[in-house]
């Protein structure tokens, strides 16, 4: 019988994949505050995929619903306790925002269905609602029409391609290397 | 890390975690619903004078956890004077307008923004990271398996941190350098993050093994040393901040 509950191992890497994004984006955060601070809204939204990355990865691996959803909301905590974020609000909305789009998308694919088009599908479909907040929060809505289509264009190709096309890449190669042999993607169970 | 938690023994440190949160979330609310100076400027001024007398934070402490933020936030206070429109006129400098609505939608936005962050600091440094997960298993009934998994992230943090820099450095060595144009730094940026990501994962087989070993999860609930109680202080704390919010909100 197919295990839904979630092992001790995979809470443990849900908790370091977490970790792990947060360690990777703390080498973009000068960069992602130049880019606020040059060029508005378009500019950060270049890089806006790497922060949805470890959610989106955590599923892949482990595919089980809520993964999406624990993965997030532990990154959000851990960032918030970090001080690393631009506040907690913002951290748990934009976690929340992209819980529930990635697990949707996931959950409309039966989580049997692990290719480029729903790992993509659930990478792009995670940036409006995110996008929506952010424009209200960073004052983007008086920018202008052209600006925030052009922004959210922007991010969308970001969360496609730093997100969902490197998330199934990342994840490809470490199932070929037996890492995940724990996990559904290494096609192993742990038996406890 | 911008900042962190910093033991005292002021109301906020003695206050538990989830009435502190529900301050902040009370804060957040009213620094996202107003696009207006004053009332940031004020709310930003609360918010920094509970800092002072009572969470004990010094001006210093404050500082310092908002001086890498206003790197950004004065650039972008900038940008948006540029960008925002507006019809007021108050200066002209060549083909820049500045105009009053712009400089108050910017100045609002730049107030959130800090605040925001000043609001963090604060919960950040009155709250024991323990205490949060304590609160999140004893008070909000999140199973202790997931609640522990905040735990096992910050005590990682400095690890990884670590091997990410060794990582970074082996890949200068065997000279990849520092990438250099977009389609370099992208695929700079894929090795890097699967080298992160493999020695993360390298390490869940250990500690998870480990865990079990010491029968983590083998039941559903669990003992624990400490005990997370709310005072009377956090009562009161919540209280008047839902009643100040809500009333705000209401008036304003």
């Amino acid at each position: 019988m197919k295990r839904k509950s979630f092992t001790t191992f995979d809470i443990v890497l849900m908790a370091l994949l977490a970790v792990a994004n947060g360690v990777l984006t703390n080498y973009l955060a000068f960069v992602n505050k130049a880019l606020t601070a040059i060029g508005g809204p378009i500019a950060t939204s270049t890089i806006t995929g790497i922060y949805m990355i470890y959610g989106v990865l955590a599923v892949y691996i482990i595919r089980k619903p809520g993964t999406a959803l624990i993965t997030y909301l532990i990154g959000a905590t851990v960032q918030s306790l970090l001080g690393n974020s631009y506040g907690m609000a913002s951290a748990y909305v934009a976690a929340l925002c992209y819980a529930v789009a990635v697990e949707t998308v996931f959950a409309l694919f039966r989580y049997r269905h692990w290719g480029y088009l729903s790992v993509v599908t659930a990478s792009l479909c995670a940036v409006p609602l995110w996008f929506v907040f952010a424009a209200y929060m960073f004052g983007y809505l008086k920018w202008g029409l052209p600006v925030l289509l052009t922004a959210l264009v922007v991010r969308c190709i970001s969360g496609v391609v730093l997100c969902g096309l490197l998330a199934k890449w990342i994840g490809d190669r470490l199932v070929k290397t037996g890492l995940l042999r724990y996990y559904e993607a290494g096609h192993s169970r742990k038996e406890v | 890390m911008i900042f962190r938690y910093e033991p005292g023994d002021s109301l906020f440190h003695r206050t538990d975690p989830l009435s502190k949160f529900v301050w902040l979330v009370s804060v957040s609310i009213l620094a996202l619903r107003y696009a207006n100076a004053p009332i940031q400027a004020a709310l930003f001024c609360a918010v920094a004078l509970q800092g002072v007398l009572l969470a004990h934070l010094s001006l210093r402490t404050l500082w310092r956890g908002l001086r890498f933020p206003l790197w950004f936030v004065v650039p972008y206070f900038v940008l948006q004077l540029v960008f925002v429109p507006g019809e007021t006129e108050l200066a002209r400098v060549g083909t820049f307008v500045l105009t009053a609505e712009a400089l108050d939608y910017a100045a609002a936005i730049a107030l959130r923004l800090v605040t925001l962050i000043l609001a963090s600091l604060l919960f950040v440094a009155t709250t024991d990271p323990r205490d949060v997960v304590l609160a999140l298993a004893q008070k909000l009934r999140v199973p202790y398996r997931f609640a522990f998994a905040i735990s096992i992230a910050l005590r990682f943090v400095p690890v990884l941190e670590q091997e990410a820099a060794l990582v970074r450095a082996a890949q200068q060595l065997r000279g990849l350098g520092e990438p250099v144009g977009l389609k370099h730094w992208l695929s700079w940026r894929k090795r890097f993050a699967l080298a992160v990501f493999a020695n993360a994962i390298r390490r869940v087989q250990k500690t998870a093994e480990a865990m079990e070993a010491k029968h983590f999860g083998a039941y559903r609930d669990r003992t624990y040393r400490k005990t997370i109680t709310v005072p009377p202080a956090g009562i009161v704390l919540s209280a008047i901040s839902g009643l100040v919010t809500a009333g705000l909100l209401v008036w304003l």
